[in-house]
């Protein structure tokens, strides 16, 4: 789908990671990006019409779930932008705590 | 040996670089931990709505789609030609001062095409934020009191059960709401967790594969253990550096164990205070019996390390001595 650049774990704070350890946290924050994203997708979506989200979900075109998204205020670009943005302040939250708990 | 790893932390401190590594690492090894807590969260949640709720099915399914490489693609391509989004313009003004283009690798170059057409956010979305006081304290009041005697695994789990419990009967946007709490949350004290404790034996892999870690010296706080004399090598931090894992572990009463049944003095403190925090508390321990009069070494022949406590370092006569500081 998609992967965590470098530049989004150097900004977090992750840049000097070893290449191992690089790899697991860009897995492991794609993961935690993609629950925000479902969990937002979700929630934008409603109870009401998830049964109907859910049937198109069942089909094969994209184009229409895109669609409908857009037409029933699911806005799936400030979705994906607003669980990037969070995911970088928790990063950085982590980051900086670590720091400080170094520091004393 | 809890005096040279305090040097080594000490060493870091001088150093910006080294600091800005160690801290890095150590954070890498905390989020490992919290999406681990969120996925144990979210298993938990998750079976609870099996017969009551949508939730589960529509989010693997929102996933499956998602994770479909060409159908993200398809979605970007169509929203950079104006067919789905029609906000795409503007400044971008993200909490993090940074466009999706730069953090989002998109597999396809069309996809990174189309996502650099849309990167916009608005600055203030937030409507299903958590506030900064929403905590398990507050979902329920008696959660903290209730996990001070536990165990770190256990206080996880009861994280999870008060969760479950409080997910119950609401609607799913309440559901999602409180779910978001409760990882959140539980994110919280896992971060306790794992920097009082958990990160200590990432800290002792990072000195020992660091360059920064040279030399005997370096070697002394680092080797794992893999058998032998005595105590595994699992841990460096203090849990006194943790105020969630000192609370449990001082509230953890004195017991009358037969210390013949342990192999090693980690055996017994990875029963009492959980493998995570049993390194830990074995040098916890020994500072308090030398502090008290008690002759206490460590030691490491390169590929174990162990403890000895006044001459002796026969297992039971570790324990029968550690043990009284409690």
């Amino acid at each position: 789908m998609f992967e965590i650049t470098d530049e989004f774990l150097a900004q977090a704070g992750f840049g000097s990671l070893p290449a191992d350890k690089k790899e697991q946290m860009r897995e492991d924050v794609a993961n935690s990006v993609q629950d925000k994203i479902t969990r937002k997708i979700l929630l934008a979506v409603g109870e009401a019409k998830l049964d109907e989200f859910m049937k198109l979900l069942d089909g094969d075109d994209a184009s229409v779930v895109l669609n409908w998204c857009a037409n029933n205020g699911v806005n799936l670009t400030e979705i994906v932008q607003t669980s990037m943005n969070e995911t970088m302040v928790e990063l950085q939250k982590l980051y900086n705590d670590a720091l400080n708990m170094m520091r004393g | 040996m809890r005096l040279k790893f305090a040097d080594k932390i000490e060493a870091a401190k001088q150093d910006p670089k080294k600091q800005a590594e160690l801290a890095a690492e150590m954070a890498q090894a905390a989020f490992a931990s919290m999406q681990e807590t969120s996925r144990m969260t979210t298993d938990k949640y998750d079976n609870m709505l099996d017969d009551r709720g949508k939730f589960k099915k529509a989010a693997a399914k929102v996933g499956k789609w998602f994770n479909k490489g060409g159908k993200i693609a398809q979605w970007l391509k169509l929203g950079g030609t104006g067919l789905v989004v029609g906000t795409a313009t503007g400044t971008f003004a993200g909490i993090a001062g940074w466009p999706i283009t730069t953090a989002v690798g998109v597999v396809t170059k069309l996809g990174v095409a189309g996502a650099t057409k849309q990167a916009v956010l608005e600055e203030h979305r937030g409507e299903d934020r958590i506030a900064a006081d929403d905590r398990l304290e507050t979902i329920d009041p008696s959660f903290e009191k209730s996990v001070a005697n536990m165990k770190i695994g256990d206080a996880m789990e009861r994280a999870v059960n008060v969760s479950v419990d409080n997910l119950k009967d609401v609607s799913i946007e309440r559901r999602d709401a409180l779910r978001k709490k409760v990882i959140s949350s539980s994110g919280k004290y896992a971060v306790g967790f794992v920097l009082g404790g958990v990160v200590g034996s990432f800290i002792n892999d990072w000195w020992a594969n660091s360059a920064h870690a040279t030399g005997p010296e370096g070697n002394a706080d680092t080797t794992p253990q893999s058998g032998g004399e005595q105590t595994p090598q699992s841990g460096g931090a203090s849990s006194a550096d943790n105020p969630a894992a000192k609370a449990i572990v001082d509230n953890i009463n004195p017991d009358t164990s037969n210390f013949n049944s342990y192999d090693y003095p980690w055996d017994w403190a990875a029963e009492k205070f959980g493998d995570a925090n049993a390194m830990d508390q074995l040098h916890n321990l020994a500072d308090k019996a030398a502090a008290n009069g008690h002759t206490v070494k460590w030691f490491n022949n390169g590929e174990i390390t162990w403890v000895e406590v006044d001459g002796s370092s026969a297992t039971e006569h570790v324990l029968g001595v550690l043990s009284r500081y409690v």
